[in-house]
Order: structure tokens, then sequence, then C-alpha cells
């Protein structure tokens, strides 16, 4: 890694661990928007992942709902605190994943995709259909966090319904994580063979790799950490039904990933964050959200379909080749 | 017992008899020439023995075992790999990480110690990059290794693909056109280079070609296929006066001109 990225790495974690709490302790809003764009980022990044084996999910809320669904049974119904069950909701969710990883991904490409779109539905239905996951009232008063200590000394502080604080602080070490296990996972063999099986499947399949299990293991590491915002979010929101989640969360979750740059491991953070700000900006004028993002998406296509981190690296290719081709100072 | 057997292989699309009732051996250690036609079978053949394609009917035994039923990647783990003539390779990468991954087969580690660089892991990931570079040398790419792959000019692309499936571990080498489109030096080298596969590491293999020189210098025996069906088989100085070959390819001669066709071929 250069030295840039290892300084602009660790620049961004002290911004958003130390600098934003600080400046913004006060500020419930910003600490709330600054919470759902973290969220927004991991659900984000998880398309990503399965991008990385060739495949595009429309139905990554459905691993949000599953965490969300899961996280809310072990602490309403079996009284398990939530750092339990955050965890453990990410392993309901990729358990999930890998249950119907098979039948699903027997299709492949678009007809795949097609699928994942009526995948919500088909989960949003069957949930209001069973009584012991809520029905269509959903879940209501999930306990907030369980604050640690040790004799006196506070591990983790109380969270209650006036602080975000200490939610911020979760999420942003939740999103941390996800980056690193992502980025390590990335440069491992593991995700080298996922880039072999969108690159060429049939080669990869001659040399022996299973493709449609590591297409499986990729929806399930998506799904983990879908679960994972899904646990939180249950926490945090302490109230869901059904209709929390919708087929456009899913479509969000895509496009945030594109518009910040699918290529690259922080693209869906900067689409995630910089499209929130920007419809919080808006505020007032919030109907015309929806004109502006399809505007929007569509000069991604058209112009810089690699997103806006591609724009980055056109800009520092055009330094490269500008000092290169101009003269120098004193010719 | 022979290394490869196919009995009564019938592959049919719809209405279209691709294969029809192919029997063949392999013995361990040799080199098998395939020849044929364009639209003979020859390329259908490969994909029902490595599994890309189910037959309609018959079987395929490899050392005895049936694997007829086996998935692609499962006949590649038990030694059974082919390379391909059409289709790219891992476009985006570096002959090097493409050669990582062709080393799957070799991987004993799982994803907690890749994520963690376990001791175990760092000294199989030395190991298998060791043997990458020593295939690439062999193949003639030593200074390729870290040019990405879809920048390779077709003769390296060729080899490349080669050296992808020795990477893989084969004990049956299937391979596709391995000289289509390249000069004549490039040729002379891949000849030298599957001649070496054979000789220093023991690997029977396939070779299906069109360049009749290449076959005829490579092969211990040939077979020809023409409409799905075998119609010789045997050492290539036989294969090459054979009547039917003779017509297969080049449609029903006068008797006069028989000698001198031969003699191209």
């Amino acid at each position: 890694m250069t030295t840039f990225k290892r300084v602009s790495v660790v620049v961004i974690l002290v911004i958003f661990l130390v600098l934003v709490p600080l400046l913004f302790r006060d500020s419930q809003y910003v600490l709330h928007v600054f919470i759902m764009c973290s969220q927004l980022s991991i659900v984000s990044l998880t398309v990503r992942v399965v991008f990385t084996v060739g495949e595009l999910s429309f139905g990554q809320v459905v691993f949000v709902m599953a965490g969300a669904y899961a996280s809310a049974i072990l602490s309403t119904k079996m009284g398990l605190p939530f750092w339990i069950s955050l965890p453990l909701s990410g392993l309901v969710s990729a358990a999930f994943a890998t249950l119907i990883g098979r039948p699903i991904l027997r299709l492949r490409g678009t007809y795949f995709s097609i699928l994942t779109v009526i995948l919500t539905e088909v989960a949003r239905q069957g949930i209001r259909s069973l009584k012991f996951l809520g029905g269509p009232q959903g879940f209501h008063g999930i306990p907030r966090p369980e604050s640690i200590h040790i004799g006196k000394f506070i591990l983790v502080p109380e969270f209650n319904t006036t602080d975000r604080l200490p939610y911020y602080f979760v999420i942003a070490f939740l999103l941390t994580i996800t980056l690193l296990v992502l980025w390590r996972l990335e440069k491992s063999p593991t995700g080298a063979v996922f880039r072999a099986t969108r690159q060429n499947a049939a080669v990869a399949e001659s040399l022996g790799i299973n493709v449609t299990r590591y297409r499986i293991l990729a929806l399930s590491i998506s799904a983990f950490f879908a679960g994972l915002v899904g646990s939180f979010s249950a926490h945090y929101i302490t109230i869901f039904y059904p209709e929390t989640f919708s087929l456009w969360n899913s479509i969000d979750y895509v496009l945030y990933a594109f518009i910040g740059g699918i290529e690259y491991l922080w693209g869906p953070i900067v689409g995630s964050f910089a499209l929130t700000w920007l419809w919080e900006y808006l505020g007032p004028s919030a109907q015309y959200r929806m004109v502006l993002f399809a505007v929007l998406v569509i000069a991604v296509i058209l112009f810089f379909p690699g997103g806006f981190l591609s724009l980055v690296k056109s800009m520092q290719s055009l330094r490269i080749v500008l000092r290169k081709v101009l003269p120098k100072r004193g010719d | 017992m022979h290394l490869l057997e196919v009995t009564g292989l019938t592959k049919r699309f719809g209405g279209l008899v691709a294969i029809a009732n192919l029997d063949f051996n392999v013995e361990k250690g040799v080199i098998l020439g395939i020849i044929g036609p364009n639209g003979a079978g020859k390329t259908t053949l490969y994909n029902l023995i490595t599994g890309f394609i189910k037959p309609t009917g018959g079987k395929v035994l490899f050392k005895g075992k049936d694997i007829t039923r086996l998935s692609a990647n499962r006949r590649a783990s038990i030694g059974l790999v082919r390379n391909f003539q059409t289709t790219g390779l891992f476009n985006e990468m570096t002959c090097l990480e493409s050669m990582m991954v062709a080393h799957h087969l070799s991987r004993k580690t799982w994803i907690p110690a890749q994520l963690f660089k376990s001791a175990g892991f760092r000294k199989e990931d030395r190991r298998i990059r060791e043997n990458a570079d020593e295939i690439l040398s062999y193949m003639g790419m030593e200074g390729l290794k870290d040019i990405v792959v879809k920048n390779l000019p077709h003769g390296h692309l060729r080899a490349l693909g080669v050296a992808l499936a020795l990477a893989a571990n084969p004990e049956l080498l299937l391979l596709d056109e391995p000289v289509t489109g390249m000069n004549e030096t490039e040729t002379e080298n891949m000849i030298e280079k599957i001649k070496g596969i054979r000789a220093e590491r023991g690997i029977t293999t396939l070779v299906v070609e069109h360049h009749m020189s290449a076959i005829m210098g490579l092969s211990d025996r040939i077979m020809v296929i023409n409409f799905g069906k075998k119609i010789a088989d045997g050492i290539p100085r036989d294969v090459v006066q054979n009547r039917d070959v003779i017509e297969a390819y080049l449609g029903v001669q006068k008797e006069r001109d028989n000698g001198s066709v031969s003699k191209k071929l």
C-alpha cells in the first residue's frame, strides 16, 4: 500500500472516530445522518462483495431483514443481550444466504438479478404470515444495547433515547470492521478466486474451482454484514414491521455502490456518504430528490460509469501525465 | 487399466447427433492427437470428457473410476485438466496472479488462515509462488509475470493457458488447439514444451489440433473424428494413409490423386 493510501486511511479514521464525535457531540441530527450513512455504506459494500463474483444483487435488504428479525427475536423472546445477538444475527443471516444460495444461484446474470428483486417481496409476504416472526405488526420495544461495566469501570455506556453518540460509535466500529475484513478478503487467495469466477468462470471451473460454491460463499459473506446492520438497526429504531424493508432499500444500496464506484473498496462508502448528505442538504426541496437522483444515475452511466472514485483516479492519472508532458520550471 | 476409457459416448443436441457411440482408450504416458474437420465434434468431445456438458449416453472412466456424473471442477481435482481454445483467460489479472489462482487445488488453508495470514498460510503461499514462477519459466514467460493478461500477445496468451492447466497438477491434460494462431517459432516452441510436459512431468496428453505437422510431430497415436464418429485410430503414419481420413478432409478423390494427397498430409 502506498504511503498516500496509508496516510489517507488513518486521516479518515481519525476524522470519523475522533473529530466528528468531538465536533458534533451535541448535534443529534448530524449524528443521526452519519449513522444512516454508515449503515448504508456497510450494506452497499455487501453489494460490492456479491459483484466481485460477477452477480448483481438487488435483494440485499432481505439479509438486513434477516438480521433485524433474528436480533429482535433473540432479544425479546430469548432475552439475549444486544452484544451477543449482534454477531449471532450476522450468522443467522449468513446461514439463511447459504440455504437459499444454491437454488437462487442456479440463475445467472440478469436472471439472477431479477430473482433478487422478487426475493424481497417473497420474504416480506412470508414473514407477514408467520406469527412467531411478528406477523404484520412486526416487533416493537426492542431493547437498547446494554451497558457493560466491570465494577466501577464503564466499558460501554448507557444507551438511552436522548443521546445518539454511543450508537454512532457502535456503527462506526462496525463499518471499520467491515472494511478491514473485506479489504483483507480481497487481497487473499479467496478474493482472487472470486475475481477469477467473475472474469472467466469456465476457466476457473477447469482449474478445480467450485464456482457455485464460491458464489454462495460471497453471498453468505455479504449476508453476514448486512445482517449486522439489520441487528443494529433493530436496536436503534426499536420498532419495525415487514414494510420497514422494501425493494427501494435494495435499489439504493446498488445505486450508491455504483455511483461511488463499485470497482473500488471505498466506492460504496463514498457513494453512500455523498448522496445521503446531498439529500440532507437539499432538505426542503426533497421532492426534487427523485429527479436529481435519476439525473445523477444517468450522468454516471453516460460520463463516468466507474463512479466518483473513477473520477478521482482519472485526475490522478491526469496529474501524472501533465507532470510528464509539461515542461519543468526553469526550462 | 487405461488412464482414460470412453465407452459408447453419445451426445445429442435435440435432433443433432454431435458425438455418436464413441469408444476409445488412452494409456498412461501417451500423447494422443485428435484431428478431424471443423465441426467434427472435437471440442464437444473435450467438453464431455472434462464434464462441461453431460452426455446423452455412454460412460467416461478415469483411472478406473466412473466419472460420467462428476462435475467439471471435481474432475480437475482428480487430475483431469483441460485448456481452452477460444475463451480468454483471467483478463484483468497479471500472469502471476492468474497462476496463483490456478494453484487453487494445492491450497489447504481456509479463509480464517488467509485473513490472518497465519504461518501455515505464508509457507503455503510461498511454495505456490515458487511453483508458479517455475511453470512460467518453463513456458518461457519469466519476464512477463506482472503483465496484465489482456495485454499479452497471442502466443504468450496460449502459453499462459497451458501454464494454468499445469498448475492444476494434471495427470491427464487435454489441450485444445494449443498452436492455433501462432507463427512458426511459437509453434515449434509450444511443440517442444508439450513434449517436455510428457517427458519431464509424466503427464499424459491429448492434443486437438488442425496443424498437421505439429500433430504428426507430437503424437504417439492419432484418432480421427468426423461427424461425431471415430473413423481412424492408430499410429500417425497409418492414419494419414487411411482412405476414410483422406475423404473426410478432402472429399472423395479420384484414384490418381490419392498418392499426392497423402504426401501433403
